[in-house]
C-alpha cells in the first residue's frame, strides 16, 4: 500500500502517484473551467440584447419577436413566484416525510421508504411533467383551485377565478413535489447530526416524542431553512414541468390561478427558432443570465448556511 | 452462493434478451429481409441519402414517403421536423438539401435566390380549430366566423354564452354554458400560428390587426389572463383535451387522431365548412398557382386562405418543398429528381388522413421541378 503523508509536497511523491495526479488533473479541471467558460459565454451572447434595451428589458414585457420588441418582467417574476410556491410546498411536505422516516420509523419500513425517497430523487423530471399534464393540472383546478377560490376567495391571492389547471400554481405544486425527495434527503442528514446527547436530555426530562421533535427542529432550523433556499435555486431552474403546466402567458398577477411564464419555460418554447430574429437569442441568453445569478446567490447562501451550522452542532 | 462469473453472465444474457424483444416490438429490428428493392434507379444511387429539414406540419405525409421511396429505391431521405424557419436556414446555409415550409419564400428572399431555387406546394393540409365544451352534443360541430374567432382571441368575446355564438348556432343556443372562454395557442414559433393569424385577418380585418399575422405573435388574449400557450400541436392539443370551456387551433391530422371536436368555419362565401378532403381541395382549385416550381409563390399563401369556392375550408393551407434548381454533386440531383417523380407518381396514392393530394396543377409542377432539376 501506499501512504502519502499531507506533507510531502508534489515533487516528492512517487512517480506513480504524480502520474495518477497529472492523469486526473484535466478531467477536474475541466469541470471547474466549465462553469467559468459557460457564465462568460452567456454574459457575452446577453451583453448585445442588455446594451440595445438597457434595463427596460427586465423591467417591461413584451415578446414580440417580429417586431424585435421585448422585456423579461413577466418570465422573471413568473420564476419566482412559481418557484417559491413550489419551495413552500416542498418545505410542507418535506418537513413532514422527514419527521416521519426519522422519528417514527424503524427498521424495514424505514429503509423501505428511504429507497424509495431516494428513488424519487432520480426520477427525470419530464415523469413529472407529463404527469402533470395530464392528471395534475385538471385535478389541481377542481380540488385546490375552485375550493381555494370558493371559501377563501377574499384573499387576493385566490381572488380571481379558476379558469384553466394551467397556472403558477399547478407549475408551483408540482415543481415543489418534485424537489420534496431532494429537501426531504438534506433536512434528514441534518436531523440525523445532531449529537444524540440532545435527545437523550430530552427524554431524560421526560419530554414527550412530540416535545423532543420540537427542540430537534428548532436546533435544526438553520439547516431546515438551508435546504429549503437550495430547493428553491432547484425550482428556479426546472425547465420541463413549468413549460408544461405553467401555461407559457405574457401575464403576470396577485393572483395565483393565472397562467403566466418563467424564464425557463421561455427559454424551452423560443430558443429554437431564436436564431431566425436579430435579438431573440440574446434576449434569452439575457433572461438565463438574471436566473443564473440568482440561483448561484441562493445556493452559495444555502450551502453557507448549511456548513456554519454543521460546524457549530458538531462542534 | 452463486458464481459471480454465472451471475454475471446471467444478467449479461437477460439484457441481451430484453432488448432483442424491445426492439422487435418497437420494429426496430426485422427479421425478415428487407423487401427486395425494385429499383427503377440506376445502382449508383442507392444508399445515398437526401438531407432534409423544416417545418413538423407535413412531418407524418412525409415519413410515409421517405419509407415507400426507401423500399422503391434504396434512397433515404433523413427529414428533421425542426419548424419551417429553421429548415429555411439551414437549407440556405446549404446544411441540409432541401426544406419544408409552411408559408413560400418570402418575396425579398425569391428574388435574391431567383431561377436557383424552386418550390412546390407539395403537400395540403388545413388548420382546423378545435374546443372543449362539455355541454355541446359530440354529434353537433359548433360554427364559428372568422370574426368571433378573432374576438375570442383577443379577448372581446369572455363567455360562451355570448350572444355573437348563440347567433351562429341557434340549435344548441340554450345548451352553450355561461363559462369563460380559455384561448389556447402555440408557445413555440410556428408556421400554423401564422397561416391561422393570417386566416383571422383576411375574414376579419376590422378585428384583427395586420400588426398581429406572423408565427409568433403578442396574443392580446393573453394580457387578461386567459390565453395559455402549449408546446407544439401535441402541446395544444393537450391543452385542449384537459381543459373545460377552452378552444385552440392545431393541424387536421391531429384533430383526428386524438379525437378533438372541429368547428365548422364560414368560408367566404357565407357557408360553414369543415375539413374534409373535398373541401380542401375546392379551396386550392380557386387559386392563380404560378405556372412554374421557378415562380413567385409568396402570394399564394394569402390566396389559399380564405380562399372563394361555396364549398372551400376557409383555413386550407399547403406546405411547400424548397430546393434548389442545381446541386453540387450530380448523384444528389439525381436522386431528388427520382423522389419528386416518385411523389408525383407514387407518393401521392398513399396520403395520410389528415392531408389531401393537391390539385393535377401542383403535380404538373413537381414533375416539371424534377425535369429541369440539374447539377452544377
Amino acid at each position: 500500500m501506499i501512504r502519502i503523508k499531507s506533507n510531502q509536497s508534489f515533487f516528492t511523491v512517487s512517480r506513480h502517484d504524480r502520474n495518477l495526479f497529472l492523469l486526473l488533473l484535466p478531467t477536474a479541471v475541466v469541470v471547474v473551467g466549465l462553469l467559468l467558460i459557460t457564465f462568460l459565454l452567456i454574459s457575452s451572447r446577453a451583453s448585445e440584447a442588455v446594451k440595445t434595451y438597457g434595463l427596460s428589458l427586465y423591467v417591461t414585457s413584451a415578446w414580440d419577436p417580429e417586431r424585435e420588441r421585448y422585456g423579461l418582467f413577466v418570465p422573471l417574476a413568473g420564476t419566482l413566484v412559481t418557484s417559491a410556491i413550489a419551495a413552500l410546498t416542498a418545505l410542507l411536505l418535506s418537513l413532514s416525510l422527514s419527521i416521519v422516516v426519522s422519528e417514527f420509523l424503524r427498521g424495514a419500513v424505514r429503509n423501505f421508504l428511504s429507497t424509495i425517497i431516494e428513488f424519487m430523487s432520480g426520477l427525470p423530471t419530464v415523469i413529472y411533467a407529463l404527469w402533470g399534464v395530464q392528471y395534475a393540472a385538471p385535478v389541481i383546478r377542481d380540488y385546490v383551485m375552485l375550493p381555494l377560490h370558493k371559501y377563501l376567495g377574499f384573499i387576493p391571492l385566490f381572488a380571481c377565478e379558476p379558469l384553466s389547471g394551467y397556472s403558477v400554481l399547478s407549475a408551483g405544486l408540482v415543481i415543489g413535489i418534485s424537489i420534496v425527495p431532494y429537501v426531504t434527503s438534506l433536512i434528514c442528514e441534518s436531523y440525523m447530526l445532531v449529537p444524540t446527547a440532545y435527545r437523550e436530555a430530552c427524554l431524560g426530562i421526560g419530554a414527550t416524542r412530540y416535545e423532543t421533535t420540537k427542540i430537534l427542529l428548532g436546533l435544526c432550523r438553520p439547516a431546515v431553512i438551508a435546504a429549503v433556499v437550495l430547493g428553491l435555486a432547484r425550482a428556479m431552474g426546472e425547465t420541463t414541468i413549468a413549460a408544461a403546466l405553467v401555461g407559457n402567458s405574457m401575464t403576470i398577477s396577485y393572483c395565483v390561478f393565472m397562467p403566466s411564464y418563467t424564464v425557463s419555460a421561455l427559454i424551452a418554447a423560443q430558443y429554437g427558432n431564436a436564431q431566425l430574429y436579430m435579438y431573440a437569442e440574446s434576449v434569452l441568453y439575457s433572461a438565463a443570465l438574471a436566473i443564473l445569478i440568482l440561483a448561484l446567490v441562493l445556493s452559495l447562501t444555502g450551502l453557507t448556511l448549511l456548513s456554519k451550522w454543521r460546524s457549530k452542532v458538531l462542534a | 452462493m452463486v458464481n459471480p462469473k454465472v451471475r454475471k453472465a446471467t444478467i449479461i444474457a437477460v439484457v441481451l434478451v430484453l432488448a432483442i424483444v424491445v426492439l422487435r416490438l418497437t420494429g426496430v429490428l426485422t427479421l425478415e429481409p428487407v423487401v427486395d428493392v425494385k429499383t427503377t434507379t440506376s445502382p449508383t444511387l442507392r444508399g445515398l441519402t437526401l438531407n432534409g429539414a423544416g417545418a413538423t406540419f407535413p412531418y407524418p405525409q412525409i415519413v410515409e414517403w421517405v419509407r415507400g421511396f426507401y423500399n422503391r429505391s434504396g434512397i433515404s431521405i433523413n427529414y428533421q421536423p425542426v419548424g419551417s424557419g429553421a429548415g429555411l436556414s439551414q437549407f440556405l446555409q446549404n446544411v441540409t438539401d432541401f426544406a419544408c415550409s409552411d408559408p413560400p419564400l418570402k418575396r425579398g428572399d425569391w428574388e435574391k435566390y431567383r431561377g436557383t431555387v424552386m418550390q412546390v406546394p407539395w403537400v395540403v393540409g388545413a388548420v382546423v380549430i378545435v374546443y372543449n365544451i362539455p355541454e355541446v352534443p359530440a354529434n353537433y360541430n359548433l360554427r364559428l366566423t372568422g370574426e368571433v374567432i378573432a374576438k375570442i382571441y383577443r379577448g372581446d368575446i369572455r363567455f360562451w354564452d355570448d350572444e355573437e355564438i348563440k347567433k351562429l348556432n341557434t340549435e344548441i343556443a340554450d345548451r352553450l354554458p355561461h363559462k369563460e372562454i380559455v384561448a389556447v395557442y402555440r408557445s413555440d414559433s410556428s408556421g400554423t400560428t401564422e397561416v391561422f393569424t393570417t386566416f383571422l385577418y383576411k375574414s376579419a380585418p376590422n378585428v384583427w390587426d395586420s400588426k398581429l399575422v406572423g408565427k409568433n405573435i403578442e396574443w392580446p388574449v393573453s394580457k387578461v389572463g386567459r390565453g395559455v400557450g402549449g408546446q407544439g400541436n401535441q402541446g395544444v392539443t393537450q391543452v385542449v383535451q384537459t381543459t373545460p370551456y377552452s378552444i385552440g387551433y392545431v393541424e387536421w391530422s391531429f384533430a383526428i387522431t386524438n379525437k378533438l371536436q372541429v368547428a365548422a368555419v364560414k368560408n367566404r362565401e357565407g357557408n360553414y365548412v369543415l375539413p374534409s378532403e373535398n373541401a380542401l381541395k375546392e379551396a386550392l382549385r380557386n387559386i392563380n398557382l404560378p405556372k412554374s416550381p421557378l415562380d413567385d409563390f409568396s402570394r399564394t399563401l394569402e390566396e389559399t386562405i380564405y380562399a372563394g369556392g361555396p364549398n372551400s375550408y376557409p383555413i386550407t393551407s399547403p406546405s411547400y418543398i424548397i430546393l434548389w434548381r442545381s446541386y453540387q454533386s450530380n448523384n444528389k440531383a439525381l436522386a431528388m429528381s427520382e423522389f419528386l417523380k416518385w411523389v408525383a407518381t407514387e407518393g401521392y396514392k398513399n396520403v395520410v388522413p389528415g392531408y389531401v393530394a393537391p390539385p393535377s396543377e401542383v403535380i404538373n409542377l413537381l414533375l416539371k421541378a424534377a425535369e429541369i432539376l440539374i447539377s452544377k
